[in-house]
């Protein structure tokens, strides 16, 4: 039997790691596997998470990094609730959580979704202590292990456990028709790329630069980018601007649609010709991940980790990262060889499906938490 | 009529007294629509109650069982005799109990039978419980199969006041049945009042005793909103006394003063207590409460199921039924400015009535119909039956 945890996260933003545990808490209170979640701030998902049926508490931090009330609330909780370990998402809740359980029995957990290279000094210093410090680390990619280890962290106690979907976030909530809500031709072939514009773990930058040379090739098809500009901590919508400017430069601006966010996943894939996704600082890739489950053929670029969770060439299309012209042309080749496209889609579904669900998530979770008995 | 038949789950529901309240509503429509889940109800209650004749025509097969009268807690061995027999009758392999008392009752007679649980109901405000109530819950939730709570708050509270182990208590949302509070005939509370045409109405149901809502600054709100449009009325239904709880220690006339000195007295009634609340429902524009110790809240519910906006205080039970804000139209506790504008924007605005009371009906619908409560409660039922 695994031990009750309580998760903790702060700020409930749309993101991937929101939208992960948002997930892992539906699967809990559906299968009644005891556990706790605690959220410290607010945000957009607040609703989401208050109907997920779970056990979820609010917690409110009235100062910037630690907040040593906010710490002696969790610890009330978790004693309160009999919790036995503590999974803490991000670096401020991670040094709440081992201040939280210090002293008790409750065994400490931190998980590593941000990639060394986008972490700012503070945060890696304080990820990097969590790592010595922690129960037990989880790296959702092999290939993030790999990059904590050469940023200095240490991994002895860093295990990689992949993240998972939950089945439903990918059924549609609506079947309202993109094409239509855009004002693009009901006919045209709808390429689509998901992910936020805040920092440098996406490069939509590289997409908008190969996209003039699709078009040419392709002028009935359209691009639909996904994603926030902004949020509580980068107010100023910089990537976005540039790579709006950039389209514009090429003429293709009216072609290319900057949709903001949404969180109908589901919905928005099931209309998708091609998902395109490009990549520089990924932990794991959930968006390429849901693309695969959805079977949207993927044109993805070659980083370690998005090799690592697509398996490559033999169920997506690779590109060179930051090569534009390498992108257009696996754009070109997953737009023109449709056969091999649904081919290479379907098997793309079949090797997700074997990885990537919230149950197997949670059931590695179990394993590592398991173990610290 | 269903009545029970043997090859369905038997689910004995022990309750003490039918008047009309939440928790004995909720049971009401658990009783209507139970049997179409493959549940087999029987209700036993040891007191009496507004909606006995309700119970009666239920599909659920309705006993009514003595119990001594005082003093009020003692336990009565004949009454657990009485169970017990019934139980094993039966084949009860569920008991759930409402109420403290009927947990005693329950626990005792299900002593020494196989395979039946026990199930404590927790659907009452720990801090307005007399303490002999609270030490009773205390035990009640160690010593029982399962407990439900109505809600997550209440779940976190239980866990504040008792020892129990927190995965003992399950939350189970209360389910309200379309087909008790939706009427399809006009409502005639517009005529009943003498309200004119155009007239926009809002409401609030809910008693005048215990503390448990807040009245008072529904009707201090008013105060500003009436004073800037004259055609909005507002109905309060809900009683100033019950059995145990006497007229004067009720706030009823508190609220009656103040609107007659605020000179909104003309628009503000008081209907006093009422069973037709679908009627008084159905002849609203929109629905206001206020709560103080709501433990879940049915009436608001009520309110979103028939298509109006419903505006409500920040209550955490409010913000976690309505999902931050999704069903219902939430303002600061206390914030009598807050809920003025509220009730203006609503007063005078019917497309913002429409819309938002589509919004939350939906929400509703989706969360609190009396079938997905149904659903939850017999999936807690046969994982207690299955441990």
């Amino acid at each position: 039997m695994t031990l009750k945890t309580a998760h903790v996260l702060k700020d409930l933003d749309l993101g991937g790691i929101q939208t992960l545990l948002l997930d892992l808490l539906k699967y809990y209170a559906q299968q009644d596997i005891p556990h706790v979640f605690v959220c410290i701030g607010g945000g957009e998902l607040e609703r989401e998470f208050q109907s997920a049926g779970a056990h979820v508490y609010f917690l409110k931090k009235r100062l910037p990094y630690f907040d040593p009330f906010t710490a002696l609330a969790l610890r009330r909780i978790l004693l309160r609730e009999g919790v036995e370990a503590v999974h803490a998402h991000h670096t401020s809740e991670g040094i709440t959580s081992l201040v939280a359980a210090a002293g008790t029995r409750i065994k400490v957990l931190q998980s590593f979704h941000v990639a060394p290279a986008i972490s700012n000094f503070q945060d890696n210093t304080a990820l990097k202590f969590m790592a010595r410090r922690a129960d037990a680390g989880i790296a959702p990619s092999a290939s993030q292990r790999a990059e904590l280890q050469k940023a200095g962290y240490s991994v002895s106690s860093v295990r990689t456990v992949w993240n998972g979907v939950h089945p439903e976030r990918l059924v549609p909530q609506s079947n309202r028709d993109l094409r239509s809500e855009f004002n693009l031709p009901t006919d045209c072939r709808l390429m689509m790329s998901i992910g936020n514009f805040y920092n440098d773990t996406r490069d939509q930058l590289t997409i908008c630069r190969a996209l003039p040379i699709v078009f040419d090739r392709f002028p009935d098809a359209r691009f639909v980018f996904f994603g926030g500009f902004t949020n509580r901590y980068i107010k100023h919508p910089e990537r976005y601007l540039k790579c709006k400017a950039t389209c514009e430069e090429a003429g293709i601006a009216d072609k290319v649609i900057f949709a903001g966010k949404d969180s109908d996943i589901g919905n928005i894939l099931q209309q998708a010709d091609l998902f395109v996704y490009s990549s520089l600082g990924d932990t794991f890739g959930m968006v390429v991940a849901e693309a695969m489950l959805s079977g949207v053929p993927v044109v993805a670029n070659d980083l370690p980790v998005i090799t690592e969770v697509t398996s490559g060439e033999e169920n997506i299309f690779l590109f060179g990262t930051k090569n534009p012209q390498s992108a257009a042309e696996q754009m070109i080749r997953a737009l023109s060889e449709t056969d091999e496209a649904r081919n290479r889609a379907s098997k793309a579904r079949k090797f997700a499906e074997s990885r990537y669900t919230i149950a197997q998530y949670a059931e590695g979770l179990a394993k590592v938490v398991g173990e610290l008995r | 009529m269903h009545k029970s038949t043997p090859d369905k789950l038997q689910v004995v529901h022990l309750i003490r007294s039918l008047s009309i309240g939440g928790i004995e509503t909720q049971l009401l429509d658990f009783c209507n629509n139970a049997h179409e889940h493959g549940i087999s109800v029987h209700v036993i209650c040891y007191g009496g109650g507004e909606l006995e004749n309700e119970f009666e025509k239920s599909p659920a097969r309705f006993v009514k069982m003595k119990k001594i009268k005082r003093p009020y807690d003692l336990v009565d061995p004949l009454l657990i005799r009485n169970l017990k027999k019934y139980f094993r009758k039966h084949d009860i392999k569920i008991v759930h109990a409402h109420f403290a008392d009927e947990g005693i009752h329950a626990l005792a007679a299900a002593r020494g039978l196989n395979g039946i649980k026990v199930i404590q109901g927790l659907a009452v405000d720990f801090r307005l419980n007399r303490k002999i109530d609270n030490l009773k819950f205390n035990f009640l939730c160690r010593k029982a199969d399962g407990c439900v709570a109505l809600t997550e708050v209440l779940r976190q509270q239980t866990m504040e006041f008792t020892n129990c182990i927190p995965d003992k208590i399950h939350v189970v949302h209360d389910g309200i049945d379309p087909d008790r509070i939706l009427q399809k005939e006009p409502s005639a509370l517009r005529s009943e009042l003498n309200l004119p045409q155009a007239a926009v109405l809002g409401g609030m149901i809910g008693n005048f005793y215990n503390n448990v809502r807040n009245q008072l600054e529904v009707c201090r709100a008013l105060e500003g909103a009436i004073n800037e449009n004259n055609n909005l009325h507002f109905v309060f239904a809900g009683g100033d006394k019950n059995r145990w709880v006497k007229s004067g220690k009720s706030y009823f006339q508190e609220c009656v003063d103040f609107c007659r000195e605020a000179g909104i007295g003309q628009n503000v009634h008081f209907l006093g207590l009422r069973p037709d609340v679908s009627n008084i429902l159905a002849g609203l524009d929109f629905y206001v409460h206020s709560t103080n110790y709501d433990t879940f809240g049915i009436a608001p519910v009520e309110a979103a199921l028939n298509g109006l906006p419903v505006i409500a205080n920040n209550h955490p039970v409010f913000v976690e039924t309505s999902h931050r804000g999704a069903g219902m139209e939430l303002y600061e506790t206390g914030g009598v400015r807050d809920l003025t504008e509220k009730i203006k924007n609503l007063s005078r605005d019917n497309a913002l009535r429409v819309e938002t009371g589509n919004r939350h009906r939906g929400h509703a619908m989706e969360h609190f119909h009396v079938n997905v409560h149904i659903r939850n409660m017999k999936r807690l039922y046969q994982k207690l039956l299955a441990s």
